[in-house]
């Protein structure tokens, strides 16, 4: 034995206030400041050194928000159930929407993904098997994207150039999001994962990892292969460069949200069970470290703080708590 | 005599009549040899003693200002324009010039108007040589009769008041005109900004001081302006900002003398001016004060001039400013630990200093602070009683209450599971041991000595405690707590070895340890270096949501516990009121602790309806255990430790528990059950009503049935007994007694109307509770109409119009025998005169209209 065991880690400060369920958690200024949305279309901004509550936003939709994310330390994009995405400022320390795009994301249940630069963002469409590309810029759509018979797109992720879609019949897709044209592109990869459909998934950009995580009691760590891009076997099913590396059997179903720390060290995965699984991704190969226990409901969204000296965590649950945890913090040398 | 009402007039007759620019010329030119010629300075001091000149020149300047400079400028030339225009301004003395542009600012709706009046302005705030510092030292100047007090007020509103009006006229200015004067719009923006503003002004009002006391202007008038100003600036918040200017010019004024007696004028001035402030506004400068200290005290280590002492003179003459130092100071406002020697040394030539340092050693040893307050207040706080401690002597800490309060706090703080708290309270025993028994001081080991070597200690101490026979009782109390915590820890850490986790207590310990464990594992945290896993144990039991508690007494429990277990407050506030509406049995016991703990309880997290499930709880206790809480209660009001808005909550408990005690039980349980439906509904003609359910009603009604009248229970509309009619004196009379005194922190005849007024409108609330014809209100009417003839006459309407609230209550619930065998006619006369002079001068409708409420019910009792 090497060192013993540490005690059950308890959340550092729990934040209460909203009135449904909360559906995303994101750090948005300087690790100080966090935005929380919920499922009746209240974003509320507080700050994560207090139990301060800054200030409420109203978003205007009243499906509720499904998705927030970081753009940079004074602005953030929500994504509200109807498929609207729109942009908030921080202006005299009061948030501002300038700008906004209605997408035609009907399904109110997949997360948008952003480009690395920010330029681009992909959304489902309306139609099963179909996937968009918009310039985050303007809003308008650039290209869009088709698979065969996949039914509905559930979750996106980009690997530098690459898109990668998990889809309701349990595949995951790599689409090649430099091609232009004004028909559909068709996926350059694929992998079947799972037996039910995907729930989500998170991409580690240093190790060109994805992790992925569904409806099945199971976690799936798949690789991408840079040089085996190109089409295997034509006949396959199953095209490009991905190898499914590792799998963590789980003991419950459903996985909600995967995200991975900056330093690609560290990643924690939420979901049906309440817990907050924590793990340290070394040599490649997964080690759990932590199980987070406090909420009472399904955890929805996680979120690690960019700023390592902290090392915070959030949480936020179908319970109406969010709760911030302290784990492995960075110390200056 | 010259009479300048004449003059003005005169001339602005002719001006008016004017057409031709050449005209207007000529009759300016003609003001100008009149009056406006000769020594600048000479004549500004003429115009600004001379009565007359007050009176009469504001409308003039205004016409001149509005009218006749925007209309006729353009035909000036430049020079023309310099000579004739800027003499006009250059002549007037500022003190009365400040004022015309500023009210002239929310009238002018003209571009060229407001730029020309904002322009002048300006020059008001100008870092040199501005006319601010002018009028400083013309104030200074002035006779004080003539710009008296009330004179002065207004100008410091005026100059409080002045980028929010300068900004406001902009903005609206600016949605009118085109886009080409934007820089002029920005420009001022930044020249009015509420920041940079009065950082210049307390510049200006810094460096005036220098003036003023190298050319011996220094006077009283002057100091009063400037207390006055200063204050105004504290009050909107910018106290920061002049202290930040006053600090380096203190420090070397400071500097220069050797011994605090000796003179420096500088500093004399600077006590007169903060002597100056007014009371409202003096404690926010005090703070702002004390937090420059904090600061100025953690960048120089070595700082060893008290600039607290410039307070010296003060602190006899004005009660608030003790209070602040001896009591807010200490007990409620924190600071830097290291002012607290400072502190001390100010407040040592107090002739009650002993009474001081009782009353902190009283705060120090409540439970409830050592509960709720802060680390750095409490901190603070005990270093202000040890540095106050070591003064003493033992005569006068055994003649006081000292004593007692140190032995009781310390037992408290060593019950305390946080371990700060423990260190403070061994601290602190240490050197009060020192005082008490000088020859042998007590002495705490370190928690982290070994058994053993505790036990010899121990040992020892206790033969040598045997002969001194007198404090034998003192100290082994003090033992019997030093041994506790300590006897706590090491159980606990042979207990974390084996990894046991029964204890709670342990668990909470072991998790400070595993921290600091945690640093040490994250040292070495290298890229590729393995984490340490926490335990991965997971029960696969679920998480119950929150906790409702089943006894009164985990209740209470709960409430207490909030910092541990945030889930706590949830919990024991929904169970709260439901428990204690079952009135168990040892209500009686928990009520004032479950009291206490409510009214003290904050607001930590969002937990929906916060407010209204303390509310309820608090009211629910004051109905069910009235005989106990309502003296804890009334007797909180007046004690020190509570703010305004927890004083004002008590009222509003005590009045809310007062109506539900009133309406009787039976309605409180009416109001829980359904109504029972009404059988006789009127005809309607819904058509929407199904068939269906209309004939087996019908059915039902035309039925006969033998004794159904009798089995049937009629909505009852029983009488109750007004349980509150009894009670009222317990509610009342603990209130009112108290009222006049200072000793309370809030002064209720004084400036804190909104409390006075709230406690009428109770007193109100009480006496329609308690229903007509009680024989108490007469008793009660004899209180309050000492308290009415004292402030009927208050500034406030919010406490005129409670009073004549209470009043009507009074006057139409007493009968008119009762009320004249008690009073005498000239005592309603006077009362008559007042009300009669509310109806027609107060400036309140709703005033006015309880007082002819009044009046009339006064007459009816003089038919």
């Amino acid at each position: 034995m090497k060192k013993t065991h540490k005690q059950i880690p308890q959340p550092i400060r729990v934040y209460r206030g909203h009135s449904e369920s909360i559906s995303s958690v994101r750090f948005i200024s300087d690790n100080t400041i966090f935005a929380s949305g919920s499922n009746d279309g209240e974003i509320r901004i507080w700050k994560s050194q207090s139990n301060q509550l800054v200030s409420i936003i109203n978003s205007n939709s009243k499906k509720g928000i499904l998705h927030i994310e970081k753009i940079d330390s004074s602005s953030f994009a929500t994504q509200s159930r109807d498929g609207v995405i729109k942009l908030w400022n921080c202006e005299n320390s009061d948030f501002i929407s300038n700008f906004e795009f209605q997408t035609n994301s009907k399904f109110s249940f997949c997360k948008f993904s952003l480009s690395l630069d920010f330029s681009s963002l992909a959304i489902p469409s309306e139609n099963p098997d179909e996937i968009e590309l918009f310039d985050f810029k303007s809003g308008k759509k650039i290209s869009k994207m088709q698979t065969e018979k996949s039914g509905m797109c559930m979750t996106l992720g980009f690997l530098k150039d690459q898109l990668f879609a998990g889809f309701e019949n349990g595949k995951l897709y790599g689409f090649d999001t430099r091609m232009l044209s004004e028909d559909f592109i068709q996926p350059v990869s694929s992998l079947s994962c799972f037996e039910q459909p995907f729930l989500s998934l998170a991409i580690s950009q240093k190790y060109e990892t994805i992790f992925t995580g569904s409806v099945d009691p199971k976690f799936l760590l798949v690789q991408v292969s840079s040089e085996n891009i190109s089409q295997k076997d034509p006949f396959s099913d199953e095209k490009g460069g991905l190898i499914l590396k590792d799998e963590i059997q789980l003991g419950h179903e459903g996985t909600s949200e995967i995200c991975l720390r900056n330093d690609d060290q560290i990643f924690a995965f939420c979901g049906w069970d309440k817990r907050i699984r924590v793990f340290q991704f070394k040599n490649k190969t997964p080690k759990p470290l932590a199980i987070l226990k406090f909420h009472t409901e399904t955890v929805n969204s996680i979120h690690f703080s960019e700023d390592l000296l902290n090392g915070y965590l959030l949480a936020g649950s179908k319970d109406k708590k969010i709760t911030l945890w302290q784990l492995y913090p960075k110390r200056k040398k | 005599m010259f009479s300048f009402k004449e003059f003005f007039i005169n001339f602005k007759d002719s001006l008016q009549k004017s057409k031709e620019p050449s005209q207007i010329k000529s009759i300016l030119n003609q003001i100008i040899s009149i009056q406006f010629k000769g020594n600048e300075q000479e004549k500004i001091i003429e115009f600004l003693n001379n009565p007359s000149f007050k009176q009469n020149y504001s409308g003039f300047y205004s016409y001149l200002l509005t009218e006749i400079y925007p209309n006729w400028i353009f035909c000036f030339s430049e020079e023309e324009k310099n000579s004739i225009f800027n003499v006009f301004f250059k002549f007037i003395p500022k003190t009365y010039l400040f004022p015309v542009l500023v009210s002239n600012i929310s009238k002018s709706f003209d571009f060229f108007i407001l730029s020309n009046l904002i322009d002048y302005l300006k020059q008001f705030i100008l870092s040199e040589n501005s006319y601010l510092s002018q009028l400083i030292i013309e104030i200074a100047n002035s006779d004080p009769q003539i710009i008296n007090s009330i004179y002065m007020e207004q100008l410091v509103i005026f100059i409080g008041s002045l980028p929010e009006r300068v900004m406001k006229q902009l903005r609206i200015l600016q949605s009118k005109t085109n886009k080409d004067q934007n820089q002029f719009f920005i420009e001022n923006e930044n020249y009015f900004n509420i920041h940079n503003y009065f950082n210049t002004i307390s510049k200006i009002i810094i460096d005036s001081i220098d003036v003023l006391v190298t050319n011996q202007f220094a006077n009283g008038q002057a100091a009063n302006f400037l207390g006055m100003l200063m204050g105004k600036i504290s009050r909107l918040n910018h106290t920061d900002l002049i202290v930040n200017i006053l600090f380096p010019e203190l420090k070397t004024n400071l500097a220069k003398l050797n011994d605090f007696s000796s003179k420096n004028e500088w500093i004399i001035y600077l006590q007169n001016i903060v002597e100056k402030i007014p009371n409202n506004c003096i404690e926010g400068f005090l703070i702002g004060f004390v937090r420059k200290m904090d600061q100025e005290s953690n960048i120089q280590k070595n700082q060893d001039q008290n600039m607290l002492l410039i307070f010296n003179d003060l602190l006899q003459k004005n009660s608030l400013v003790k209070q602040f130092f001896a009591d807010k100071l200490p007990c409620n406002i924190s600071a830097n630990p290291k002012i607290a020697g400072y502190l001390i040394s100010l407040l040592k030539s107090e002739p009650d200093f002993v009474q001081i340092i009782e009353n902190l050693t009283f705060c120090w040893s409540n439970k409830n602070f050592i509960k709720f307050c802060s680390k750095e207040q409490h901190e603070f706080l005990t270093k202000c009683i040890q540095n106050g401690i070591e003064i003493l002597t033992k005569m006068e800490v055994n003649q006081s209450k000292i004593l007692g309060n140190m032995l009781n706090g310390i037992q408290y703080h060593m019950e305390s599971p946080l371990s700060y708290i423990r260190e403070f309270g061994m601290k602190t025993a240490e050197i009060f041991s020192k005082i008490i028994n000088p020859e042998n001081p007590l002495k705490f080991t370190d928690e982290s000595k070994d058994e053993e070597e505790k036990k010899d200690e121990e040992e020892k101490k206790d033969e040598e405690e045997k002969k001194d026979e007198e404090e034998k009782k003192d100290e082994e109390e003090k033992k019997d707590e030093e041994k506790k915590p300590k006897q706590k820890l090491k159980k606990i850490q042979n207990e974390n070895e084996n990894e046991n986790e029964n204890d709670p207590d342990a668990l909470f310990f072991s998790n400070i340890q595993s921290n600091s464990d945690d640093d040490l594992s994250d040292n070495d945290n290298d890229s590729d270096s393995d984490l340490v896993p926490y335990n991965l144990e997971d029960d696969e039991t679920d998480l119950d949501s929150v906790k409702i508690p089943v006894y009164l007494r985990d209740c209470l429990d709960m409430l207490t516990s909030v910092e541990n277990e945030p889930d706590n407050l949830e919990g024991g506030l929904k169970g709260c009121e439901i428990l204690i509406r079952k009135k168990p049995g040892d209500l009686n016991d928990l009520s004032v602790p479950l009291t206490s703990c409510l009214l003290h309880l904050m607001k930590v997290q969002y937990i929906e309806n916060f407010e209204e499930l303390r509310t309820n709880s608090l009211v629910a206790i004051v109905v069910c255990a009235t005989d106990i809480v309502v003296p804890f209660l009334t007797e909180q009001f007046y004690s020190q430790n509570l703010n305004i808005a927890q004083k004002i909550e008590v009222l509003e408990i005590l009045s809310a528990a007062a109506m539900e005690i009133s309406s009787g039980e039976k309605s409180q349980e009416q109001k829980n059950k359904k109504q029972p439906p009404n059988k006789l509904k009127p005809f309607s003609l819904d058509l929407e009503i199904q068939p269906k359910t209309i004939f087996p009603n019908l059915i039902e009604e035309k039925t006969r049935k033998w004794g159904w009248a009798l089995r049937q229970k009629k909505p009852q509309n029983e009488g109750y007994i007004n349980q509150f009619a009894k009670k009222i004196g317990l509610f009342f009379f603990p209130l009112i007694k108290k009222y006049d005194t200072r000793k309370n922190s809030y002064h209720l005849l004084g400036e804190d109307g909104l409390l006075l007024g709230k406690l009428i409108g109770t007193f109100g609330i009480f006496i329609d509770c308690a229903g007509k014809s009680n024989p108490i209100l007469v008793e009660m009417a004899k209180a309050l109409f000492d308290l009415f003839t004292v402030v009927r006459y208050h500034k406030e309407s919010f406490v005129r119009s409670n009073l004549l609230y209470t009043l009507y209550l009074l006057l139409s619930f007493i009968s008119s025998d009762l009320l004249l065998e008690s009073f005498s006619f000239q005592f309603f006369e006077n009362f008559k005169d007042w009300l009669e002079f509310e109806i027609v001068q107060d400036s309140n409708q709703n005033c006015r209209e309880l007082a002819s409420l009044c009046l009339v019910e006064l007459s009816k009792h003089f038919k």
